[in-house]
């Protein structure tokens, strides 16, 4: 019991960690249009679990945000939305990656400090 | 199954979005089921792809970006306190109110419980009703309740001032005139015909009515609005907590309003009850105008004092603005 109770613990943890990098991660994906499903599959085999629960209402906001620019495809039997980098938005992917290896020099730093 | 779960999802949301929030659901479900093993059933697929997808009211929410409140976590204790006054206010006001009724009335005791509990009821539901209103508006233009402005960015200079003991407005007091006011609207409005002059005739009680029925049924939207006023204005003090040059105006505003309220409704010679009019003149050495002049300067006076009083702490506590 108390075993679960600390995995919990443990399970929020990670799942507050990765929540920040999510948006990175996803953008990163976004050079060449992908719909959402699409992402979730790419994402998934390059080892960054995502769901897509969390990832439909994300690539909307960032849509109106203006990191990414969208259009449907109806050509085929299934219309869908397709979303890729604006113009903006690979200026924010750039300085995003920059903002993320600071911050992880910085905490490496920091752990292997401890050790 | 899955027209369901997308119906859940989309229900709430704002109308532009819905159509393509579906569409895009519906495509993604679709591909999800496409993408699992095939030997499950076309059921289980479905059931497996909403599972993962979860709860329509949290994916809903995700999609709207923010929670929404009716009242929300800035507003509740607030609200809270304010409900508890006004309830308690109500409740204590009416019962007080029917107290006295039951003691001059000539209505069955049954009656009267059956009547008290009604008119409880329904008091009660209408503060509920007002004090949710107010804050839900307040909640939807987020507007502070400190300020009254809208809420702004942070800044130390919004801190109050750490007040001085006088400038504290009293709880109990306001909760008070607020019970007081309550005691006497209620009288008004429900136990009209009990509110009059008693006196000792022989072996019994003898009773003129003061008012007219008839005539102050016209006036009671505005001696609604007098007590009203005065239960809102003592409200606000309470809200606030302490003086200020902006509470003081407020106060002082309303003050003036009601005054002016009141004195137009007793000037109205139709609210009165002839009877009571003519006995006044017949025993008195006043003429029932002239206690009327007085009852119109004792008002005067009082909301000149209460208003002065006001403005001196708003002024002396309440530092500029």
């Amino acid at each position: 019991m108390e075993n679960n109770i600390d995995d919990l613990v443990l399970n929020g943890l990670i799942q507050e960690l990765r929540r920040g990098t999510i948006i990175l991660a996803v953008l990163s994906q976004l050079k060449q249009p992908q719909y959402g499903y699409s992402l979730i599959v790419l994402m998934n085999e390059k080892g960054f679990d995502i769901e897509a629960n969390t990832l439909y209402p994300l690539l909307r906001r960032l849509e109106k945000q203006g990191i990414l620019e969208s259009f449907w495809d109806t050509d085929g039997t299934k219309p869908r939305k397709y979303y890729r980098l604006s113009e903006y938005g690979e200026g924010v992917y750039l300085k995003l990656c920059a903002a993320w290896s600071d911050i992880n020099r910085a905490v490496k730093h920091l752990i292997d400090e401890e050790e | 199954m899955i027209d369901r779960y997308i119906y859940a999802v989309t229900k709430k949301l704002p109308r532009k979005l819905k159509n393509e929030i579906g569409s895009e659901l519906k495509v993604l479900i679709d591909d999800m089921m496409d993408g699992m093993d095939n030997a499950l059933s076309e059921e289980e697929k479905v059931d497996k792809v909403l599972r993962e997808l979860g709860n329509p009211q949290e994916l809903a929410s995700r999609y709207r970006g923010k929670e929404r409140y009716l009242i929300g976590p800035n507003y509740f204790d607030k609200y809270l306190f304010v409900m508890k006054t006004v309830v308690l206010s109500i409740f204590i006001g009416i019962s007080v109110a029917w107290g006295f009724g039951s003691i001059f009335s000539i209505e069955s005791i049954a009656g009267m419980i059956g009547d008290y509990i009604g008119t409880l009821l329904s008091a009660t539901l209408q503060g509920a009703t007002w004090v949710t209103g107010i804050f839900a508006l307040l909640e939807y233009n987020e507007i502070s309740v400190e300020t009254g402005m809208k809420q702004k960015a942070w800044d130390p200079s919004q801190l109050p001032e750490l007040p001085d003991k006088k400038a504290i407005i009293s709880r109990g007091e306001s909760i008070f005139a607020i019970m007081i006011a309550t005691i006497i609207l209620t009288l008004f409005f429900f136990l009209p015909e009990i509110i009059g002059i008693y006196y000792k005739a022989g072996d019994g009680l003898n009773f003129i009515p003061l008012l007219n029925l008839e005539g102050l049924a016209r006036f009671k939207v505005i001696i609604f609005l007098v007590f009203t006023t005065n239960i809102l204005i003592e409200l606000i003090k309470i809200i606030k907590g302490r003086w200020t040059m902006k509470i003081a105006i407020i106060t002082t505003l309303l003050n003036v309003i009601s005054a002016t309220l009141s004195i137009n409704v007793i000037y109205k010679i139709d609210i009165w009850n002839s009877e009571i009019v003519q006995k006044i003149e017949q025993y008195t050495p006043v003429s029932f105008e002239r206690i009327i002049l007085i009852t119109t300067a004792a008002i005067i006076i009082i909301t000149i004092g209460e208003s002065v009083s006001a403005l001196y702490k708003g002024i002396k506590y309440g530092g500029k603005k």
